[in-house]
């Protein structure tokens, strides 16, 4: 061929295409842009960030994943040594806790001798760069890995019943239901005069009654045909008196003032309905009505002004005087007070005190009043070891999970039970259209009253400190305790 | 040739491949990481260092293909279980990458494999498509003897041409005779040939260099020429003249396409090999980024 025509370029490897020199440049050229030059530059911060700045790629194109919504901060975004502190070394919790320092633990480390977190990183559970998965664990598993075997896993020390999963319909033949659950409730211990109140826990499953001391009957309340108010008739709504907080989760405690006083007036006299008895102490309310049943006597039940000779008589009463005789004084001065003591037996016997409120009398005398109303303390926070928003639920009707209507006594606890939330909410996959729920949808891991992550105790070092503080005598107690 | 690679030994490789392929959907769908699929995962390591390895030992074939006194296996096998594992390969990062891909120097790697892959399917295509083509084009000749024969034409015309015309016009479209050329010229199978017309055979051409493009142009004057003598030792010679330029027109149509289809047959490497070092490259960068920000 060559002598025939020897120019004729007949094959690929005739032009001047070239396999080698391409490779090289392009070996060369994506290992110099992509990892040589970005290492370089972080010899120096400003080399970083120049290069960062730069239309060139730096340690920004070696990002694996955008990081989370909350973390798309220009000192975290722009600036990858803000976590990954120590060149091939994972990041360690130090980083975290640098902003996220109230984290707390999940447990209490130094009572329960419970390993399997050892080691555990904040990493461990929280991955970043790995959009658009939550930075926050939301599966079953998360929790399950523990909690469906606690002994097993090392839990032995525990009231916690074993739990797969929430949903009737996720749980797995052997696998364990999520429990009854529990409500938080203040139950009163000693008398109407020192009464200490307890938290004490109780499954739905026992059909608790609550003691709070009111009397409260809520299917009288939401009577549709409307309760006689002293504005007219008025229909109530649940939300008349129940009102979320500021972020809608709970709901703002009941009190008189806010809530009941608007129907429930303290008027103890119909001929002088704006006058009320406060809502206080049994003996704040009969001074009351003693002051003003005597301000009536004096001034209006003598239908006059008293004449000097009856103020004289009222101010220099002595015995024998010309004035009126003492019968007369004593019979004239117990009228105030008796009126008071009617009307006050009236209200706390009868109406107004007796309404909602345990009345007691004590003859001992050891008070001004012998009525003894026993304090109300109604439980706020029923559900303390769950998390609930009120919110994202208030397309439905109230009475979907409290049957508040029918409810004759307030010692009925109207807080839902397990079925109820089970007719919507199944495990972390759907079933039958219900509201996939998986274990933090209601629970946190982080427990906000254990100590701080970072900080948390060793196994023991309670038993530890305790020792350390017996010897050392009690000036030294708060040293020990704060030692991490 | 073709057919050999990929049913070397029974497929023996087809089924290696598909075996790994398996293992590796199943670990997948098995496999329930924190947070979604990645590389950062027990799985997504072990798919990596798998992926990172097949990475580097195809890359060896080039190696192996020119270790002539290697005993380590045929070419023929090395070639084969280069095609499945490639294939494979294919699955297998896309799995260690977790379906996430992104403007990183990760997803750089990724792409730079699946690109010198789909290169390779490429060259697997032609593979099969035109060594068929090749010898039906060639006819049972070779490029060698085509070319031959071509000079056998070109001294055969030079020798019929009987005026000074015709031999200018014979040397002309001999002279400018092109075959292959450039990449282009090769892929595209279409040689850039010229030729002057003598004056007297075409005035308004005014003997400068026009296409004689498929030799049409040196036909297309004979022709007219011809159409032009009443009869005569010219009217003979253009006549010769006339067919064998037809036949040198066949000749080089079918060596254009044997060199197109070699430069088609060779061009996907031209791809496949520096994007191949490009993705060694990004490889080496994404592994060691991949631990230094752990």
């Amino acid at each position: 061929m060559s002598d025939i025509k020897p120019d004729y370029k007949l094959s690929l490897e005739d032009t001047r295409l070239s396999k080698r020199w391409v490779s090289w440049v392009l070996f060369i050229g994506i290992l110099a842009l992509f990892l040589i030059v970005p290492l370089a530059s972080l010899t120096s911060d400003d080399a970083a960030t120049t290069l960062r700045n730069s239309p060139l790629p730096s340690d920004n194109a070696w990002i694996s994943g955008h990081l989370s919504k909350a973390h798309q901060i220009p000192d975290l975004n722009q600036n990858c040594q803000a976590c990954h502190v120590n060149a091939f070394e994972v990041v360690q919790d130090n980083s975290c806790l640098s902003c996220h320092d109230d984290a707390s633990h999940h447990f209490d480390t130094s009572v329960h001798d419970v390993t399997k977190l050892d080691g555990a990183r904040c990493a461990s559970c929280h991955i970043e760069h790995d959009e658009p998965s939550s930075i926050v664990r939301r599966d079953d598993k998360l929790c399950s890995s523990c909690h469906a075997d606690m002994a097993t896993n090392g839990v032995v020390d525990t009231d916690l019943v074993d739990v797969d999963s929430f949903g009737k319909e996720q749980v797995r033949e052997g696998a364990m239901p999520h429990p009854q659950f529990k409500v938080s409730m203040l139950v009163p211990q000693g008398n109407a005069d020192a009464t200490t109140w307890a938290m004490g826990r109780f499954s739905l499953a026992d059909k608790p009654t609550e003691k709070s001391n009111l009397i409260f009957p809520h299917d009288v309340h939401l009577n549709p045909e409307g309760l006689d108010a002293p504005q007219g008739n008025k229909v109530l709504a649940c939300n008349d008196c129940h009102t979320t907080d500021d972020a809608g989760e709970l709901m703002r405690p009941i009190t008189m003032e806010n809530n009941c006083r608007t129907c429930h007036t303290l008027v103890f006299d119909p001929d002088a309905p704006e006058r009320e008895v406060p809502h206080g102490e049994p003996d704040t309310v009969l001074l009351t009505l003693e002051e003003y049943y005597s301000r009536q006597f004096l001034r209006d039940s003598l239908g006059r002004k008293p004449t000097p000779q009856e103020v004289r008589d009222f101010i220099l009463r002595r015995p024998g005087g010309a004035v009126a005789s003492r019968a007369e004084q004593a019979l004239n001065l117990a009228s105030p007070w008796g009126k008071a003591n009617s009307v006050a037996q009236e209200i706390f016997e009868k109406t107004t005190c007796k309404t909602c409120h345990e009345v007691s009398v004590d003859n001992s005398g050891q008070h001004l009043s012998k009525w003894r109303v026993d304090p109300i303390r109604i439980t706020e926070q029923w559900m303390p070891k769950s998390e609930f928003d009120h919110f994202s639920h208030r397309t439905s009707d109230c009475s979907l999970c409290h049957a508040a209507s029918t409810s004759e006594q307030s010692s009925d606890v109207l807080m839902p039970n397990l079925d109820v939330c089970e007719a919507c909410h199944t495990g972390e996959t759907t079933h039958e259209n219900k509201t996939p729920s998986s274990c933090v949808s209601c629970h946190q891991f982080h427990q906000p009253e254990q100590a701080s992550w970072g900080k948390a105790l060793e196994f023991g070092s309670a038993a530890e400190i305790i020792k350390q503080i017996n010897l050392a005598g009690a000036n030294e107690v708060s040293t020990a305790v704060s030692k991490p | 040739m073709y057919q050999s690679i990929l049913n070397f030994k029974r497929a023996r490789y087809l089924w290696v491949a598909l075996a790994l392929s398996i293992v590796s959907i199943a670990a997948y769908w098995w496999h329930q990481p924190v947070g979604l699929p990645n590389g950062g995962t027990w799985l997504g390591y072990t798919l990596g260092t798998v992926g990172a390895m097949l990475i580097v030992w195809l890359l060896l074939l080039g190696m192996r293909k020119r270790s002539y006194r290697s005993n380590m296996g045929t070419v023929q096998g090395w070639t084969s279980a280069h095609v499945y594992l490639g294939t494979a390969l294919l699955l297998v990062g896309t799995l260690h990458a977790g379906f996430q891909f992104g403007a990183n120097v990760h997803t750089l790697a990724y792409v730079l494999m699946v690109v010198v892959i789909v290169s390779g399917f490429f060259g697997i295509f032609v593979y099969m498509r035109y060594p068929n083509l090749m010898t039906y084009n060639r006819s049972g000749d070779t490029l060698d003897g085509l070319l031959e024969k071509i000079h056998k034409v070109d001294d055969r015309s030079r020798r019929i041409a009987n005026t000074p015309n015709l031999s200018r016009l014979v040397e002309s479209a001999i002279d400018g005779c092109q075959i292959g050329g450039s990449w282009w010229q090769q892929l595209s199978g279409s040689g850039r040939s010229i030729m002057s017309v003598p004056f007297a055979m075409d005035p308004d051409a005014q003997e400068k260099a026009q296409s004689n493009k498929d030799h049409k142009l040196v036909i297309d004057v004979l022709a007219n020429r011809l159409s032009q003598l009443g009869g005569g030792e010219e009217a003979g010679a253009v006549t010769s003249l006339l067919a064998n330029f037809a036949a040198k027109q066949t000749l080089l149509r079918r060596i254009r396409r044997d060199v197109q289809i070699r430069a088609i047959l060779k061009i996907w490497l031209y791809f496949h090999v520096p994007l191949s070092f490009g993705l060694l490259a990004a490889l080496i960068a994404h592994v060691v980024v991949v631990f230094f920000y752990w």
